[in-house]
Order: C-alpha cells, then structure tokens, then sequence
C-alpha cells in the first residue's frame, strides 16, 4: 500500500470516528428518529442543504486539504456529507432503527437528520483533530504551501463557522420539549438576563477564557473585535435557533411571546455551539504557529 | 488535484448515497399532500390461543404520505354469544410504514372479526 492511499485510509478513518463521536448523542435520541419520519420531506432536503453549505464553509476555513480551489473543495464536501449519510445508515441498521418493514421515506428521514451532526464531525475531525501524520499527508497531498492556513478566518468565515457550531449543539435539543418548556414560562425580564448572560459567557469564552485557540487581533473591520464579533455570533445563534424550531415544527401556532422565549432558549446552547467553533478556528497565536507548522509540512 | 483510488471510492459512494436520499425525499415530498391513512391486515390464519385468550395478529399499515400519531383500532368479534372489543393503540405509525399488532379476545371467537379506525392525532 502506497504512502498516499494509508494517508488517505487514515484521513477518512479519522474522519469517519470523529463524525460517529460527534453523531452519537443524536443517534441515541428517540426524537431525532420521530422527527426524521414527522418532518415534511422538503424541510428534511433544506436542512440537508444547509449543512451542506456549512460543511463547505468549514472545509473552506480548515478542510481536509489546505490548497484547494472551489471546484475541489464542494467535491471534498460532498465527500463529507456522503460520510455522513452512509455512517449515519450504518449506525441506524446497527441500532435496531432502521429495519426491513422501515419504509424507504422513514429510513430516509432518519438518515438525512442523523448525517447532519456526524458530517459536522467529521469535517472537525478531518482538520482539527488531525495528529502530526494526518497534517503532514494534507500538505504533501495539496501541495504543501499552506496558503490557506497562512491566512486568518475572515469574519464572515467565522461567523458561517459559528453557525455551524451552533447548528450541531441546538440540534441536540431542538427537537426536545425543554426548549418550549423554558421559552414559554420565563418572562420578558428573565429573557433579557438569559441574553445578557449568554453574551457574557461567550464573550469570556472565546476572548478572555484563554484556551487554546484564543484568537487576538485579526484585522481591522467592525467584526474583529470582542464585543461586535459576539453581538454578531448571537444574532447568529438567534437565526439558527429559530430556523431550527420552525424545522421542528415548533413554532407552528405559537404566539410571538413564545417564539421569542423559545429562540432566545435555544439560542442560548447555539450561541455555545457558535463560540466552541469559532475556538476552533479561531488564529490567534496558537493557531498561527499551527499553520506555519502544517504549511511547512 | 490528483485523487488515489481511496478518495476516488468515497467521492462516488458519497455522490450515490446523496442521490438515492435526495431521490427518495424528494418522491416524498411529491407525495406528501397525501394525509394519513392507517390500514389494517388482519392474519386470522395464524390466530392462537394464548395463556389469557386468543391471540389474533394483524398488521397495522400507513398508506398516506404523512405519519399518524397516538392510532387507536378497534377490534370486535362475537365469543360466547356476547360481543367483544379489543383496541389497541399504536404510538407512532409513519407514512408507509408497517407496524405488527395483536388484537385478543377471552376466547375464540365465532364468525368473522371486524376492524374499525377509531382514530389517531396528526403530528
């Protein structure tokens, strides 16, 4: 076996793990399964393109190349979202939920939503969770210039990353009551400290936490700085959280009051998810040494 | 960029994984403006008598293009001389879906059984 086909073997195979550890707790989630027979096939296709879209911005910011043109990266990501439908088939034949009286449209809509976070997760395990082997495959495989991880995260690109993020932790608990639950009782004022809280806690979390992909200055627009890039990762976070409760089927007859409570709840864990994956990729110094250290890979 | 045979073998599992579920949702969504409409076989060939009666299985099938939930059926035959209701509710019953019940009765019954829909909550 070439050096490139065990790089290549190994890269998928990371991919692939990572996308299952990712995908787990959604596997295991009974309403994930409901909601993938309940859901109208159409919104199922629209979630599916919107992940796709993310996976392609992710893969863009860090995939698994460094050095690829447009064409190469959506045909990477497609390889991403492929991954994730057969594994998340595979994992839903071994669990017992997809059987042979399923019919092909519930089989179908179980696949679509269960593939969502495993392709998160394999397109972060591809990149981030790369050993020194895995980075030293990528450059040779693309060249190894580097140019993109040269590069910091624009803000567009990290606020598409943080939707992403976003997307992957409300998953978790879109589908559930809790979010209804706690939109519908808290009260105006309450909401309004859950939003203040959320922005201080993700504020901290990415700015002044310290972890290991803090970022620093990244350029002069409005959008690289603290407190405008967390204002805009939450408003973010809102349209993520409520495009996941109308998917869900959550907002359909419910007042205005309720719908705000229940994005601003929902936002909360997206808001999370956002800052995680804005960590991520984020530059900064570590992530700048991390580049060079790839580029010369 | 040059792809080996492993990315080549992912790249084409991975386009016609995506083209059999785009495929099948989308002939979902086409059909989908069909409502629920829960259908029931009943097998009385294979009817048993079990520890607390007789055991009658049956299919419960959805041939709409939505799910129903919370799908109450109702099962009436004469035994004893004396009319008796089974029901039974099923959960959740997905559009084409096939979910095996049983309807039970004390005691065989005499005569034929007749089934009727009672009714079911859309999701």
């Amino acid at each position: 076996m070439s050096k490139e086909i065990a790089a290549s073997l190994r890269d998928f195979t990371r991919a692939g793990a990572g996308g299952l550890v990712i995908g787990l707790p959604l596997l295991f989630t009974m309403e994930i399964w409901f909601h993938g027979s309940l859901l109208p096939a159409w919104k199922l296709l629209l979630l599916l393109g919107l992940a796709y879209l993310v996976v392609l911005g992710y893969n863009s910011v860090a995939g698994f190349r460094r050095e690829r043109s447009f064409a190469e990266l959506a045909i990477d990501s497609i390889s991403t979202i492929g991954l994730g439908i057969v594994l998340a088939f595979v994992a839903l034949l071994v669990l017992g939920r997809i059987e042979v009286g399923t019919s092909l449209r519930d089989a179908a809509g179980k696949v679509a939503l269960e593939a969502i976070p495993i392709a998160f997760g394999a397109s972060v395990a591809a990149t981030q969770l790369s050993g020194g082997g895995g980075g030293k495959s990528n450059g040779e495989k693309g060249g190894g210039k580097g140019k993109r991880s040269d590069r910091q995260p624009g803000a567009f690109h990290r606020l598409l990353v943080g939707a992403g993020g976003g997307l992957l932790f409300a998953l978790n608990v879109a589908p559930t009551d809790e979010p209804l639950m706690l939109g519908v009782e808290a009260p105006p004022p309450l909401l309004l400290t859950v939003v203040g809280a959320t922005l201080l806690l993700t504020l901290a979390l990415v700015f002044y936490a310290d972890f290991g992909g803090r970022p620093v200055a990244r350029g002069d627009g409005l959008l690289d700085r603290p407190v405008p890039e967390t204002l805009a990762a939450f408003a973010v976070s809102l349209a993520v959280a409520l495009l996941l409760l109308w998917s869900f089927g959550r907002i359909d007859g419910a007042g205005v009051q309720a719908i705000a409570g229940m994005t601003v709840m929902l936002a909360v864990v997206a808001s999370v998810g956002a800052a995680v994956a804005r960590l991520l990729i984020s530059g900064g110094k570590e992530g700048g040494r991390e580049g060079g250290r790839e580029a010369s890979g | 960029m040059r792809r080996n045979v492993v990315e080549w073998a992912v790249l084409v599992a991975s386009v016609a994984a995506i083209l059999v579920l785009v495929g099948v949702l989308l002939i979902a969504a086409l059909g989908e403006s069909q409502l629920a409409d829960p259908r029931v076989e009943l097998h009385t060939s294979e009817a048993r008598a079990g520890a607390l009666g007789w055991i009658v299985p049956a299919t419960v099938t959805n041939g709409g293009g939505e799910a129903a939930e919370d799908v109450v059926l109702e099962a009436s035959a004469t035994v004893g001389g004396q009319t008796e209701i089974s029901e039974i509710a099923v959960e959740f019953l997905p559009a084409q879906t096939a979910v095996e019940i049983a309807f039970a009765f004390s005691a065989r019954p005499e005569g034929a059984l007749s089934v009727r829909l009672v009714g079911f909550r859309l999701p």
